[in-house]
């Protein structure tokens, strides 16, 4: 099955190129802003954010920038991938009703429109890293790493939540409402220390934690992340990614009666 | 050596298992879940569906809505599977998408060629090839740098066309859609469409017009509630099928009479 899945895959790659280049031309080409407005949003939210925290919390203006950054940017990529992933087979649907497409292509090509993407939102945090003092890490070489974990999670909800917005459209507008309050269960916009102890428990059961802190260590510390940590992140991720695929197989022959 | 039919269905049967209610949300799910049990309704799209056609001949498919036609349709286009019998397509089949389906409005007509072609399997390589003869067979030159959205409805109608014939399919499949462009236009697609069938390529027609079918098709289907009620001959297929709609027609304007 699986095995079917990726030849089917590499047979269409031209499609997948197709798509994943129609994505971005329709957000870049149309208006030179187009890349502007895509950087101006973090932009904001970094101000707002650092001076909330380094006037309430006296928080080091400086590091806060980057902490903020990495770890937001990285959500970004999460959030906006399984958003836009969760109506793809909806979108599609007339078009996959007519011709044989294997489904798993759409929900790929918004994953990796969304990687692109990422690369573009990393520029500003790489230019500001030593401006503010950060510098470039050995431990940098990690990234793509932590990247793949988050493409990994990504992929997988992205198919259970395309999946199952098939059969019940209200999937999308109840993940729209649950996304913002999970970004703020996630240590993005205040630093981990202020969490309470009592609450850390909470916090280590949220699995977007393990894979920011494997995203955001190497940028902000210039280190690795722990070693149970990578683990729980690799863990994490592949799970997603399995269920999700199973999940997605599962329900595939029968999206053509229901879109 | 035996002889492969490019179409060969045995026994086929579709059933479709519905909700009665269309439940769409989780919400809808999850009320009526606790009220009692949901009832799907069943009921065969296709019943023992078996026929072959033979290369180079042109099937007539013709009954009235809710026939089974389309459902047809997407069985050979492998984009429904069936509940039982086997259905044998061994070659590419190219779907005629009313309106471009396949389109996307904010690209270029030189960039949806692409993005089309690989939807239909071409990639880029073969599509640079035939690139300048299906642009030529559209007529659409000096808009072809042009975003989709600036063309009329028959332009990209002639652009889908092209690409279709470009993909040089064994099996077209052409759901009503004799009328596109001018009649210049039309001849020029009846040309090819001879051409084609010369060639040894098979056509499944789908059409309301009886007209287009007694002079196009070697062969006609009449479906009726899901069963093949007749199959051969095109006049005599299309005979019993007038003299049923006139009988219905009479039957119905007899029926005030009655009361």
């Amino acid at each position: 099955m699986f095995k079917e899945d990726v030849t089917e895959l590499v047979e269409f790659k031209d499609l997948l190129y197709n798509l994943v280049i129609r994505d971005l031309t329709v957000r870049y080409k149309r208006s030179v802003l187009g890349f502007f407005w895509s950087m101006l949003n973090p932009l904001l939210n970094t101000i707002v954010f650092t001076i909330i925290f380094s006037t309430i919390f006296h928080f080091g203006v400086k590091s806060f920038i980057i902490y903020f950054l990495s770890g937001y940017q990285l959500w970004n990529f999460f959030a906006q991938s399984t958003q836009v992933a969760s109506n793809c087979l909806l979108r599609n649907g007339p078009l996959f009703k007519k011709i044989y497409i294997p489904k798993p292509i759409f929900v790929i090509s918004v994953v990796l429109s969304n990687m692109v993407n990422l690369a573009f939102a990393l520029i500003p945090l790489f230019i500001l890293l030593p401006i503010l003092g950060k510098g470039f890490h050995l431990s940098l070489l990690f990234l793509p790493v932590a990247i793949l974990f988050v493409v990994m999670f990504t992929i997988g909800i992205s198919f259970v939540l395309s999946a199952t917005a098939v059969f019940f459209n209200d999937i999308i507008d109840m993940y729209q409402i649950f996304i913002l309050p999970w970004m703020y269960l996630t240590p993005i916009v205040y630093p981990i220390d202020i969490v309470p102890k009592k609450f850390l428990l909470f916090l280590k059961l949220n699995p977007m934690y393990y894979l920011v802190e494997c995203f955001r260590l190497p940028i902000y510390m210039g280190e690795l992340p722990h070693f149970q940590t990578v683990c729980l992140a690799l863990l994490v991720s592949v799970a997603t990614l399995v269920i999700g695929y199973l999940v997605f197989t599962k329900l595939s022959d029968t999206f053509v009666y229901y879109v | 050596m035996s002889m492969e039919f490019p179409i060969t269905l045995q026994d086929v049967s579709v059933r479709y298992r519905l909700p009665k209610e269309r439940i769409r949300s989780v919400k809808e799910f999850v009320i009526k879940s606790f009220r009692g049990r949901i009832e799907y309704e069943e009921f065969w799209a296709l019943k023992n569906i078996t026929f072959q056609v033979p290369p180079g001949e042109m099937l007539g498919i013709i009954g009235r809505n809710g026939a089974g036609k389309s459902t047809l349709l997407k069985l050979i286009a492998r984009v429904m599977k069936p509940i039982y019998g086997t259905i044998r397509v061994p070659g590419k089949v190219a779907p005629m998408i009313e309106l471009g389906g396949g389109f996307d409005h904010e690209l270029s007509g030189r960039e949806n060629v692409y993005l089309f072609g690989s939807i239909l399997g071409i990639n880029r390589r073969e599509m640079d090839k035939k690139f300048a003869a299906i642009v030529e067979f559209a007529e659409l030159k000096d808009f072809i740098e042009a975003p989709l959205r600036a063309y009329s409805s028959g332009m990209i109608m002639r652009l889908g066309f092209a690409v279709v014939i470009a993909v040089d399919p064994e099996i077209m499949i052409l759901d009503e859609i004799m009328a596109v462009g001018d009649t210049a236009f039309q001849e020029k697609c009846q040309a090819h469409i001879a051409r084609f069938r010369q060639a040894g390529g098979t056509i499944l027609f789908v059409s309301h017009s009886l007209e287009q079918i007694l002079k196009f098709c070697d062969r006609a289907l009449w479906l009726e509630h899901g069963e093949m009620r007749e199959w051969g001959n095109t006049e005599e297929v299309v005979h019993q099928y007038t003299n049923y709609l006139e009988s219905l027609v009479s039957r119905q304007t007899a029926l005030p009479e009655q009361i």
